[in-house]
């Protein structure tokens, strides 16, 4: 068991120790005697002044060195270093084994140092003491819980392998105080085996082990890391003479270089390379790299591939390009109609991408029930009266399924009799009062869900100067309403299709509700609405196994693909330093530990567990009472000796 | 190139080095080379005419002895006048020497006992010349020897001088006392010690010797080490004396060492001259004509005396 000094530098104290002893060693006779004719004078001479260099009670000056001796040891704050748990008085220890087996630890070599490291650590196990292993990433898992060594199963160790996730100290941390919360022997050890990357470190998770327990960190690397990948990939889709076209760019990071290299780049397409590509890296920093534009297709596999390094979980990053569906939605306005009337409702409807709108325009009067075949949504943007043909065409379109959008303005005078179930009434004029203003939003309807949150858009902003009533006023379907109760958004369901009524304009003739932010959602979400699209929520996996590649999923309309990557947080190989995360573990107060009291990690704390210092600045103010008492004996001694028995001038020797 | 001391520098100089005459063997041949060697060397001095010159004349009174009355000059002058001597007194000269174990110290030159045995050996041949009676006490806490004072006893004080050995611890106050009391005629008494007392003792001592009239020289003789304390051994210093040991750092005492010194002799200096006591002090390393000058001045003193 060494001896080891929390402040080393007050051992300098020693030389005071040493300053009499040198002092008397110096000065001591150098020759036994030296024969002078007359002491006559040299006796005269003060006593003192020749008797203080001799060491004349060994006694008090033992007395006196030793408790100056310990008092400076005290300062010195002396500790037992390595009565750690692993020697805890010879007694029995809790060992918590925890293996950092996130993906960054393929890292070349640290796995297989990793393991070692467990090895070593269970080989070092004495008799009695019990072992848990637990490894971890974003998760931990408890593979040997508070087990005598003798039942540790052989080969565990090589059917590890490191996962796809990322790390999470206070995951595997976590687990390991659980497992020590319920520990019987005195000493609990956790011995951290990882390769600590800082991007493991919890920042405001607090990891709090049980008392008296040591953290020992185990770092799998040896030495500077250096890494390259391919951090993201962006997908653009530019419209070109062609077609549709996407674009491919990715950002390539680089840590721990030496200098710049030139590496390969290559672009796969549906597993094919269709580009390569050489890309200088900086020793240190990211680059970003764009491909040349590829031909769109309604799903493309990209992939961009860099070499392999020491760490390949990074090298390739997989995407899917999707065109997304889209709705087809026919816009049939008035003959007579200026330019404007339908400009704010296909501007917005053409800038849709989840779905995206394809707009097709056409006049009330070259409308054929063919054009209604494949449609999503049909709009009648204030096209007034429709004709019987042509209405009962619009009927069974909706019937069967489609939508209807039914915008009611000034040439609406007449509707689309046949179609509603209420007559368009007169246009109620409010431009006199500044224009009416939505009094009613029904925001538990999907049409105005995202107007719930008060910061989502201002519905009532928008003026509206005139509208037109219904006859007779509906009272179900009505979804929003104006200040005076008019109804301004109705729909009611027509077979399996519905039929959506507006009734003021979709241009700023009769309101600024197109000039306003929310319009375009508003347009986007009553087509969705009035067209019947639903979003994709039954996602279900096409291929089983687990890890980064393409996948295969059954979605409402059929197959489609997913890329899957590693988290690239994984990939910063930034490192941490051991002594910070210990430094940012908390332990919990209270004495839990039975038995002997187990050492803690650092020389301070292990320094403070044992106090030793402070028995020693006892046994010190011991002596120096001892010394107290022994030196005025002595001084009464000796006056009674000068004052009763010697002659004043001549001291005893 | 050698620098030469001044005693080295005067004639018959070599003579009185106490290390050149620590070569000769026989005491009587060392008092003669010092005195002569000494005596040669003042031919250029101005100390002539001792003690048998002729003073001057006077003229004859009644009660004078007719044996002085000069007949030349009767014959010129027709008168009686007659002659006068200087100092012929024949007085006792008596070296008290102190012979105690101190006195076998000598780290700088050659030991006291022997600077001590150079010095009386050569008073006491030069008293011999003056036909004054030569003797002498050696003594440590009592007295050892004593010769009394007699002419014919410098063959014995001289013999005596060469087998002292020193022995025994020193104080003045008994071997003094018993001097005093023995000492039936004034004369001359040489005192040469260390002096390792305190100065009221041995002006107490001392002082008993003058009762009688006596005329007191007084030579106080140590090793230059025991006045500058040239040690640098840190050992236990031993009385050679008493055998007592003390520790002692050199460094630490040698400035209150010299300091206690000092003020030890310049008492001694300042207590014993007002006595009439003449005080000296040696260094063993310095020749020996000091001590000879120092003796002749006060030879010269006394004799002046008709």
């Amino acid at each position: 068991m060494g001896l080891a000094f929390l402040v080393p530098a007050f051992l300098a104290g020693l030389l005071v120790l040493g300053l009499p002893i040198w002092v008397h060693l110096r000065n001591r006779p150098k020759t036994d005697t030296v024969e002078f004719p007359s002491l006559m004078f040299i006796e005269r001479i003060p006593y003192r002044a020749v008797q203080r260099q001799r060491l004349r009670h060994r006694l008090l000056f033992v007395t006196r060195s030793l408790a100056l001796l310990l008092l400076v040891l005290a300062f010195a704050r002396p500790f037992f270093g390595d009565a750690l748990p692993g020697a805890a008085a010879g007694g029995a220890r809790e060992v918590v084994l925890v293996l950092d087996r996130s993906w960054s630890m393929r890292y070349e070599g640290h796995w297989q140092v990793a393991v070692d490291a467990v090895r070593a650590e269970i080989a070092a196990l004495r008799p009695g003491d019990r072992l848990s292993l637990i490894v971890f990433d974003e998760q931990a898992e408890i593979l040997i819980e508070s087990q005598p060594l003798t039942a540790v199963v052989a080969g565990l160790l090589s059917e590890l392998q490191p996962s796809d996730l990322t790390t999470s100290y206070a995951a595997g941390l976590g687990a390991a105080a659980r497992v020590l919360a319920d520990r019987t022997l005195p000493a609990s050890e956790i011995v951290l085996i990882s390769d600590f990357q800082r991007t493991g470190q919890p920042e405001d998770i607090e990891i709090r082990l049980p008392a008296s327990t040591v953290l020992r960190p185990v770092n799998v690397v040896a030495g500077a890391v250096a890494n390259t990948g391919v951090a993201d990939v962006g997908l653009d889709r530019v419209t070109a003479a062609g077609g549709v076209e996407l674009r491919v760019t990715a950002r390539l990071t680089r840590q721990g270089g030496a200098d710049e290299r030139t590496v390969p780049v290559l672009l796969l397409v549906d597993d094919v390379v269709v580009q390569r590509r050489p890309v200088t890296l900086p020793a240190e920093g990211a680059v970003r790299v764009s491909f040349d534009p590829v031909s769109a297709a309604e799903e493309l596999r990209v992939e961009v591939r860099l070499g392999e390094d020491a760490l390949v979980g990074d090298d390739t990053f997989r995407a899917v390009a999707s065109l997304g569906a889209s709705l087809s939605v026919l816009l049939v306005e008035n003959p007579g109609a200026g330019t404007s009337n339908s400009l704010y409702l296909e501007r917005a409807l053409g800038v849709g991408m989840r779905p995206a709108f394809v707009v097709d325009r056409q006049v009330l009067r070259d409308l054929r029930a063919v054009d209604l075949i494949g449609r999503d949504l049909v709009v009648l943007n204030d096209t007034g009266a429709v004709d019987a043909g042509l209405a009962t065409a619009l009927s069974e379109y909706v019937r069967a399924g489609g939508g209807l959008l039914v915008g009611l303005a000034e040439s609406a005078e007449a509707g689309p009799s046949g179609l509603l179930p209420f007559a368009v009434g007169g246009v109620i004029d409010r431009s006199g009062a500044l224009g009416a203003t939505l009094g009613f939003v029904d925001t538990a309807h999907p049409v105005f869900a995202a107007y719930r949150s008060p910061d989502a858009g201002d519905l009532s902003g928008a003026r509206f100067y005139r509208y037109r009533g219904l006859e007779p006023v509906p009272q179900e379907g009505v979804l929003a309403r104006f200040d005076d109760g008019i109804p301004a958004l109705v729909h009611f369901p027509l077979g399996d299709g519905r039929v959506v009524v507006w009734t003021s304009s979709f241009d700023t003739f009769w309101t600024d509700l197109p000039l306003q932010p929310i319009f375009v959602p508003f347009v986007h979400e009553v087509a969705k609405f009035a067209a019947g699209y639903r979003e994709a929520d039954a996602w279900r996996a096409a291929t089983p196994e687990r890890g980064p590649g393409f996948y295969q999923v059954e979605g409402p309309e059929g197959p489609t693909s997913l890329a899957v990557n590693l988290d690239r947080r994984e990939a910063d190989l930034t490192a941490l330093d051991p002594e910070e995360l210990l430094a940012s573990v908390a332990w919990s107060s209270g004495a839990d530990v039975s038995g002997e009291q187990a050492t803690e990690f650092s020389p301070a704390r292990v320094e403070a567990g044992q106090s030793v210092w402070w028995y020693l600045v006892i046994v010190a103010l011991l002596l120096l009472l001892t010394e107290t008492a022994l030196s005025n004996r002595l001084s009464r001694r000796a006056s009674w000796g000068r004052n009763e028995s010697e002659p004043p001038h001549r001291a005893p020797l | 190139m050698a620098v030469r001391s001044p005693a080295a520098s005067r004639p018959g100089a070599r003579f009185i080095d106490p290390r050149v005459l620590a070569r000769i063997s026989r005491l009587d041949l060392l008092a003669r080379t010092v005195v002569e060697g000494f005596i040669g060397g003042l031919h250029r001095s101005p100390y002539r005419g001792l003690s048998v010159d002729f003073a001057e004349h006077r003229q004859y009174m009644p009660g004078d002895d007719i044996r002085l009355i000069d007949w030349r000059v009767f014959g010129r002058t027709d008168r009686f006048y007659i002659k006068q001597f200087e100092a012929d007194s024949n007085s006792n000269f008596t070296v008290l020497l102190d012979m105690s174990r101190s006195m076998a110290f000598g780290k700088s030159g050659i030991p006291k006992i022997d600077y001590a045995r150079f010095l009386a050996a050569s008073l006491s041949y030069f008293a011999g010349k003056q036909r004054d009676r030569i003797g002498l006490v050696t003594f440590n806490d009592d007295v050892v020897d004593y010769i009394p004072p007699s002419a014919k006893h410098l063959d014995l004080v001289l013999h005596t001088l060469d087998r002292l050995e020193p022995f025994g611890n020193s104080a003045l106050e008994r071997p003094l006392r018993r001097v005093a009391d023995a000492s039936r005629r004034r004369g001359i008494m040489l005192l040469i010690s260390d002096l390792y007392e305190p100065p009221h003792a041995v002006l107490e001592a001392v002082q008993r010797l003058g009762y009688r009239g006596n005329d007191l020289v007084v030579f106080h003789l140590l090793d230059r080490s025991e006045i500058d304390f040239e040690f640098d051994e840190v050992a236990n210093y031993v009385d050679m004396e008493t055998g007592d040991a003390v520790p002692v750092l050199p460094d630490h005492l040698r400035e209150r060492y010299r300091e206690m010194v000092a003020e030890h002799i310049e008492t001694l200096r300042a207590e014993l001259r007002p006595r009439r006591i003449d005080y000296q002090l040696f260094d063993t390393s310095e020749p020996l004509d000091r001590a000879l000058f120092a003796y002749i001045s006060m030879r010269r003193r006394l004799t002046r005396v008709r």
